[in-house]
């Protein structure tokens, strides 16, 4: 039963990681410059993780990032460092710091994501020389898109937010019976302040 | 309690992230990543010919609201996707023809391949493509498109699959040559969306609109002549010591089928 148990739960796992992936894909297949630069995976992870307020949510790094390694152009391990470094850090963030769940912060937290992510990304590839400080400065290629992939994933994570955040409200039982019965109590109260 | 299971998550973590990476780099992972490969690419392929894929032309479409009966209109949808594949096909074709027209006048050794998709890189033009070191790829060598037309070059090899970076990457760089009187030299870059640019081309020098740049020969794993696009803007400002001009690259590299590695 426990081996079934986890059976389950990776099978769950894989299904979640490779839907992340098919829309990863048919964002950078189908659309069009700038909106193809928009993360998905990071923007994923983390609605999950603010979503679920667990701190096993990082776990899902460790697939997200094989299948990432096994069909990129950089070294191997590039790619997964950057993302459990930078999800690490700003799971800690929203964790201990930044603890209220406003737009604003959910959005920060995607734009500070990203940036760590790169920082980290460009950092290893000079370091086992898949990049050269030369091209890293010879144009505003890699910082455009760095811009790009910051704006547009932050705001995917925000719209996922605030589209799940009012079909929550709208439909849960909890949230219902609160408005029609005005209820409204101490045990219930962090509910308003979805 | 919480603070000390974070604490262990975050341990756990890195120590997975360890041990995947150290059995990839001591080739243990390599079933598994072939098994991950096997699970993906076909997703990968499929949404990528869904993109490449020429729209189906309006002589095929049919109206849903004509009195004509259930049948036909199954029969006119059949017609039209029976109407797209050959399309495809003749574009496969005539890509396939283009390209062995180009082995054969330049006698030199190419290894065909389908494009599989793009790679799963979000800031990075690359794609993969169907065919690796047990094809004779390596790391470096350019990769065209039609009558040697250069799309880019391989970035990395696995023994099934490699992965080009496209020209209009912004980690692509290759010296060009303007088809004018000058012959003028510069640098083709990627990084402005689909666009290239040709930098470093001498003030004095006269560029137009419409002129064909091909590959300027200056490195040694790519020959000289490989076309890549056309000037489409000349910028030339008093105070800067070079011109530069954007270029539209000669094919559309977001909807690539067939690729040729040029193996020398």
């Amino acid at each position: 039963m426990f081996w079934l148990k986890w059976i389950a739960r990776i099978i769950k796992i894989l299904a979640i990681i490779i839907g992340i992936i098919l829309i990863h894909i048919c964002v950078l297949d189908f659309l069009p410059f700038p909106f193809n630069n928009t993360n998905v995976i990071i923007a994923a992870i983390l609605w999950i993780f603010i979503f679920n307020a667990d701190i096993r949510t990082l776990f899902l790094i460790i697939p997200a990032g094989f299948f990432l390694e096994i069909l990129s152009s950089t070294p191997f391990g590039i790619n997964s460092i950057s993302l459990a470094i930078s999800l690490s850090v700003v799971g800690w963030i929203l964790l201990h710091i930044l603890t209220n769940r406003s737009v604003f912060i959910v959005f920060l937290s995607g734009l500070i994501a990203v940036i760590i992510y790169r920082f980290i990304f460009i950092i290893l590839l000079l370091i086992f020389g898949s990049l050269t400080w030369a091209a890293l400065w010879s144009g505003w290629g890699i910082i455009t898109n760095l811009f790009f992939e910051a704006i547009l994933t932050a705001l995917l994570l925000l719209i996922g937010y605030v589209v799940v955040g009012y079909l929550v409200k709208r439909f849960r039982p909890e949230y219902i019976n609160l408005r029609t019965t005005n209820n409204y109590d101490r045990s219930t109260r962090h509910l308003w302040h979805f | 309690m919480s603070y000390l299971r974070n604490q262990k998550t975050y341990l756990y973590l890195g120590f997975f992230l360890l041990i995947m990476i150290a059995a990839h780099y001591r080739g243990w992972l390599g079933p598994l990543e072939k098994s991950g490969r096997s699970l993906v690419i076909p997703i990968v392929s499929r949404l990528h010919f869904l993109n490449v894929q020429a729209p189906i032309s309006g002589e095929f479409t049919c109206d849903s609201n004509s009195p004509s009966s259930t049948v036909n209109n199954e029969n006119k949808q059949q017609l039209g996707i029976l109407g797209a594949r050959v399309n495809i096909l003749e574009n496969e074709n005539m890509e396939l023809k283009k390209q062995i027209d180009f082995k054969s006048d330049k006698k030199i050794n190419l290894v065909t391949t389908a494009v599989l998709g793009r790679s799963l890189d979000t800031t990075e033009n690359t794609i993969i493509i169907d065919g690796g070191e047990s094809l004779g790829i390596k790391v470096n060598q350019p990769v065209i498109a039609g009558a040697g037309v250069l799309v880019g070059k391989v970035v990395k090899v696995e023994n099934d699959i490699a992965i080009v970076r496209l020209i209009n990457d912004s980690l692509y760089k290759i010296s060009g040559m303007i088809i004018n009187k000058d012959n003028s030299l510069g640098t083709v870059e990627g990084g402005y969306g689909l666009s290239l640019r040709l930098k470093f081309i001498p003030r004095n020098e006269v560029v137009r609109v419409g002129d064909s740049v091909v590959t300027g020969g200056l490195e040694t794993e790519c020959p000289k002549g490989l076309l890549i696009g056309t000037v489409a803007v000349i910028e030339n400002e008093a105070y800067k010591p070079f011109q530069q001009a954007v270029l539209t690259p000669a094919v559309d590299l977001a909807r690539l089928s067939i690729v040729s590695v040029l193996t020398q």
